[in-house]
């Protein structure tokens, strides 16, 4: 998006989102005021980046000419990549005027990439912004393809190898190459890609470095390159930065005090409660401590809060002073408000009990016993591992963050996909003349997206998809929800203690026994009873013939013998 | 003259309810599921608000044996069971077993597994779940609370009104301790001629029972041998053996 200053700026202040006349925002620069952007019609009138303001103004009287805002632009077009991640969780900002979205397993939501070319492409366009979009196997090409095809070329290009040719034959400044090293490159007669291509590439490292071979390789697809996605900021924080540094844990505890209350309002203005906080303990030699809490129930009532902070602060190290806090609602549900009847004041009292084992033991250490659907016996029994599925309340483990709907999977053998946008240019190649430039409302698409954002969902609303007859995104199936037999099936004694891995005995005969070095006489024995791995687990000698057997001293065992040409014996349970 | 002998007798009860001897009035004691055993007690069952030992032998299921047979006597409508096993250093491989538990009739999906990794952790996980009242009942398994620490989950019990049942680790000499009972369980052999043949079987010793305990019986009926009967879901008492008891009461 070349125009992207002169967009942002005539969104801003023009009425109906377009200026009537030639625009141009102007920096101080070398020997005088020079601009900065211009919009389409300035650059009709003859106008172009880099002019004297008294130059551009003689060329154009009609000219406004208000100051450019560069940091702004950033800050904005990095809002604008949060936005593009309703397509894909890839998105960040390129440069100063693009964006690249990876769009890798995801272009099916919109029927495809050219419906999803043209969804982006419509809702920029609406939003007032000049774009040029193109489609390629590698960031780079996205990138080149965007700004320098060849006039009627089809945004999108071929995958593999057969998108080389047009690749090929762009020109060098495709390469993205810095521009000193473009204008030395052309100066030896290179002018496209091809020429580029052709040279042995160890004199070419030699004399440019290694930047044209290596934009070369990305260019083709030959050489990786990461994309690091824009990062959502976080969305419910508070932070205290600190005059002194603190050491006590009376301060840390006012300052959590403190923090609690904003994080709580903010949470309480939007009707949601934290199921996961996160504090942030920055410490004045530039460590930082991170103490992490999750709740089983939505909370922010802050003193509940407080309470289950008290146990994660024993944990906190001060070191030589903490000089900043911030807490952090990771992740948020809705608050439901429940009222409680007269006289249950302990209503809560258990999910706030198992919230604070949880914290302290871990998520793995504390939970409920689940029935699996297995043969095994050490398989038999489950361990819901933070859950606190007491009562009926279906609760999402802590262990696991509550999903949004979003997230969708990359496929693997797709190949990756990049989009790159860029300004279409008036006069340009591809041109297709001015935009129609229509003013953002609040409803408008960027707009709407922003709010899309801020509440977590980055996915589209099922209106749309149904008026568009898109495909519709899958919902994320909810973990708790997968049908589990909620019965124990006992069907003959089962042990009350179960040795889990088995313990390995000694059986020299039919009525004696050693275990853990002693020697105990058998006083009788049951069996066999065969019990056999899940058939998809199931190998030679995996069965086993379990037997229940009487110590003389009265003590009753669970034994298993394998199934192997020698047999092993295992202890396996203890009954009472 | 009766008048004062009325007083003293209903502050001699108000005082038994203050020391957990004798259940509150409106609350029921836990039954121990056998009228030899209630009987063997002041309140006629396990008073809430307090905890209750439960002694072992070495790698031995009885204990755990006798208290889920208790856990399955609780009231429908009690919360859910805090289950805290701190598996012991020599055999820190063995879990409670939910199938197991079916066997003794007590509900699996009332039961909360909870495993620290070490006995302060343990300690705490108690003390936090006595205090909650919500609960049905605490099970601290393979717990042996150091005096002050056992003092400290005697008052949190008393605090939530809490069943604490704690299944101590076998040792040869436990510590004295300010539980309201204190219990040896241990296995006995069946008798395939009575019909208890792969019946668990227990030798349950009463050894010491805040408020007396035993009246008015003889001394060697602390001892009682009992055996699990897995069609009727209770217990039932073993007739004296012909050759005497197995080991002595203590």
């Amino acid at each position: 998006m070349s125009r992207w200053p002169t967009d942002r700026w005539q969104r801003r202040n023009s009425p109906g989102g377009t200026h009537p006349g030639p625009l141009a925002l102007v920096l101080p620069g070398q020997g005088g005021i020079r601009l900065h952007a211009v919009n389409a019609l300035a650059s009709a009138d003859g106008l172009s980046v880099g002019m004297l303001l008294a130059d551009a103004r003689a060329l154009c009287p009609a000219l406004t000419a208000p100051p450019a805002d560069p940091a702004g632009d950033r800050a904005e077009l990095g809002r604008l990549a949060l936005w593009a991640q309703r397509y894909t969780p890839q998105a960040a900002s390129d440069g100063a005027d693009g964006l690249v979205l990876d769009i890798t397993g995801c272009a099916h939501l919109w029927s495809g990439e050219v419906g999803l070319l043209a969804d982006l492409s419509q809702r920029l366009r609406r939003a007032g912004l000049t774009q040029r979009l193109a489609l390629a196997d590698s960031p780079a090409a996205a990138w080149g393809w965007a700004r320098h095809r060849p006039a009627g070329a089809d945004e999108i290009l071929p995958t593999g190898r057969a998108a080389w040719g047009p690749l090929l034959a762009l020109p060098l400044a495709a390469l993205r190459l810095e521009g000193d090293l473009t204008a030395d490159l052309a100066r030896v007669g290179l002018q496209r890609v091809a020429d580029l291509h052709r040279l042995p590439r160890a004199p070419l490292t030699a004399r440019y470095g290694t930047a044209p071979a290596r934009r070369l390789d990305r260019l083709l697809g030959l050489g990786a390159e990461p994309l690091a996605p824009q990062a959502r900021p976080p969305q419910w924080q508070a932070r205290l930065p600190l005059a002194e540094p603190i050491f006590t844990r009376d301060a840390i505890d006012t300052g959590l005090d403190r923090l609690l209350r904003d994080l709580c309002g903010q949470l309480e203005a939007s009707g949601r409660g934290a199921r996961r906080l996160e504090l942030l303990l920055l410490r004045s030699d530039a460590s930082q401590q991170t103490l992490t809490l999750g709740t089983g129930q939505p909370l922010r009532d802050v003193s509940t809060l407080k309470r289950l902070f008290r146990e994660k602060l024993d944990q906190a190290e001060p070191g030589f002073g903490i000089e900043m806090m911030l807490l952090t609602a990771t992740a948020t549900d809705r608050f439901t408000a429940s009222q409680t009847a007269l006289g249950s004041g302990d209503a809560f009292a258990l999910t706030f009990l198992l919230d604070r084992l949880c914290n302290r033991l871990g998520p793995d250490r504390i939970g409920p016993p689940l029935a699996e659907d297995e043969h095994q016996p050490e398989r038999a029994m489950g361990f819901a591992g933070g859950g606190v599925g007491i009562e009926g309340q279906d609760q999402t483990p802590l262990s696991s963050p509550p999903r949004s709907a979003s997230g969708p999977p990359n496929s693997p053998s797709a190949p990756p996909r990049s989009l790159s946008c860029l300004p279409r240019e008036s006069g340009g190649p591809g041109a297709k003349g001015t935009e129609t430039l229509v003013p953002v409302a609040p409803g408008s698409p960027l707009s709407r997206g922003r709010q899309d954002g801020a509440n977590g969902n980055h996915g589209h609303d099922e209106t749309k998809e149904s008026e568009r007859g898109l495909t519709p995104w899958p919902k994320a199936q909810p973990r708790a929800h997968t049908p589990r037999p909620r019965v124990w099936q006992v069907e003959a004694p089962r042990p009350l203690l179960l040795l889990d891995p088995p313990e390995p005995v000694d059986k020299p005969e039919a009525a004696a026994l050693v275990w853990r070095g002693r020697w105990h006489g058998i006083d009788w024995m049951e069996g066999p009873e065969r019990i056999r791995p899940d058939w998809w687990r199931a190998r030679p000698g995996t069965g086993r013939d379990y037997f229940r057997l009487q110590l003389a001293d009265g003590r009753r065992l669970w034994l298993f013998r394998t199934a192997e040409e020698v047999p092993r014996w295992f202890l396996h349970g203890l009954f009472p | 003259m009766t008048n004062r002998a009325d007083t003293i007798a209903a502050l001699r009860a108000r005082l038994s309810v203050m020391d957990r001897i004798r259940a509150p009035a409106g609350q029921e004691a836990l039954s121990l599921g056998l009228a030899a055993l209630d009987g063997a007690l002041t309140g006629g069952g396990l008073v809430r608000g307090g905890l209750h030992e439960f002694l072992g032998e070495a790698a031995d299921a009885a204990p755990h044996g006798f208290v889920a047979s208790l856990l399955a006597r609780l009231p429908v409508t009690a919360g859910p069971v805090l289950w805290c096993r701190l598996p012991p250093p020599d055999a820190p491989t063995d879990k409670p077993y939910a199938p197991g538990l079916v066997c003794l009739g007590a509900d699996p999906d009332r039961l909360i597994l909870a495993r620290p990794r070490t006995l302060e952790d343990a300690l705490w996980v108690l003390e936090e779940a006595l205090r909650c009242p919500r609960l049905g009942a605490v099970v601290g398994d393979g717990i042996t609370p150091p005096p002050v620490a056992g003092r400290r989950l005697q008052l949190a019990a008393e605090e939530g009104g809490m069943l604490g049942l704690l299944i101590l680790p076998p040792q040869g000499r436990p510590p004295p301790s300010t539980a309201l009972t204190r219990w040896r369980v241990r296995a006995l052999p069946d008798r395939p001629g009575e019909g208890d043949w792969g019946r668990p079987c227990w030798q349950v010793d009463l050894l010491r029972a805040r408020g007396g305990g035993l009246t008015g019986t003889a001394a060697d009926s602390g001892t009682w041998k009992v055996v699990w009967d897995d069609a009727a879901f209770r217990l039932h008492l073993v007739e004296p053996l012909a050759d005497g008891p197995v080991a002595a009461a203590e």
